[in-house]
């Protein structure tokens, strides 16, 4: 299985900011429109993994993981399973991160 | 100068032992004594030092690297609460927070929970084995994120609110924020009395 990257200090920001696309600045829901879910289509398509690197931000706030990652179920219908077959993170500096994130997606799952 | 000291002692006593030993073996295989020394007397005189340096070296070295780790774990305590100290009052004292600046301090905090968390897993399993069932430190931290950070996706909370890059907290969100704190602090103090009583 093939695998592409997605570096979000790199081609997004290092500076994320809130939840939804008001205001200046680069929020959740941009991420995920502009860049997580065009690749994720693609990596489905295509068979291959998405890895997702975090490291090099200046933190994540919870609205933002929450929005960029858990709106993938909210919104687009991605099922857990897939996103856990698909998905692949990078977070040495912050490794609970990633727990957070998919304590966002079971919850965007389980409707909370 | 006390390791070296302490060394010192040490192979003093593992060669005494080592020659109590020999001396009863002797003794009850009787075994006459004579003031020749034979060449296997010498060379097996050289491997009980060499062995007695060595032991005393490995020991010596395993409780300075225990007393290492120990202390950077409590050095990293020390720091987690200061900082958690300083948040606190840094909540109290203000009414507004830059967004990426109340991110950042977070994501800093958990990042130092973390290594706490590993440093203990490695060294103390019996006290990281406790948390099996309750929050961890950077468990407990991600709920304070969660406080601090995340704003509801429709309704707008009154208690929390985001506007213009800058976070807004009303006091009962701020009374949260400071049990919170309170509780993670506590657990820090009873975590540093657990590591010093090893």
């Amino acid at each position: 299985m093939k695998s592409n990257t997605i570096n979000i200090p790199e081609v997004f920001t290092r500076f994320p900011g809130g939840r939804y696309n008001v205001g200046k600045r680069d929020s959740g829901e941009e991420l995920r429109e502009c860049i997580l879910w065009p690749k994720l289509q693609k990596a489905i398509s295509d068979g291959e993994k998405l890895t997702i690197v975090l490291d090099g931000g200046a933190g994540y706030g919870s609205s933002f993981l929450d929005e960029a990652f858990g709106g993938l179920v909210r919104e687009h219908h991605v099922d857990v399973n897939t996103l856990r077959d698909k998905l692949k993170f990078i977070s040495v500096e912050d490794p609970y991160c990633v727990e957070e994130i998919w304590e966002y997606i079971e919850n965007a799952a389980a409707g909370k | 100068m006390q390791q070296l000291v302490n060394r010192i002692v040490l192979c003093i006593f593992i060669m005494l032992g080592s020659f109590s030993l020999i001396v009863i073996i002797k003794y009850w295989s009787e075994i006459d004594f004579n003031f020749k020394i034979p060449v296997i007397d010498v060379i097996s005189l050289g491997i009980t030092i060499f062995l007695a340096w060595w032991v005393a070296d490995k020991i010596e070295k395993g409780r300075t690297e225990e007393r290492f780790e120990k202390q950077l774990i409590i050095d990293k305590l020390n720091e987690l609460d200061s900082c958690l100290k300083e948040f606190k009052d840094w909540i109290d004292r203000n009414n507004y927070f830059l967004e990426s600046l109340i991110v950042g301090k977070l994501t800093e905090y958990r990042s130092i929970a973390s290594n706490i968390s590993d440093a203990l897993k490695e060294n103390y399993e019996t006290i990281s084995e406790d948390y099996k069932g309750n929050k961890s430190l950077p468990e407990r931290l991600t709920v304070l994120k969660q406080l601090c950070t995340l704003i509801p996706r429709h309704q707008q909370d009154i208690e929390i609110v985001l506007s213009e890059g800058e976070y807004y907290y009303n006091s009962d969100r701020v009374d949260k924020i400071d049990k919170l704190i309170n509780l993670i602090r506590q657990e820090i103090f009873q975590l540093q009395l657990r590591i010093n009583k090893i």
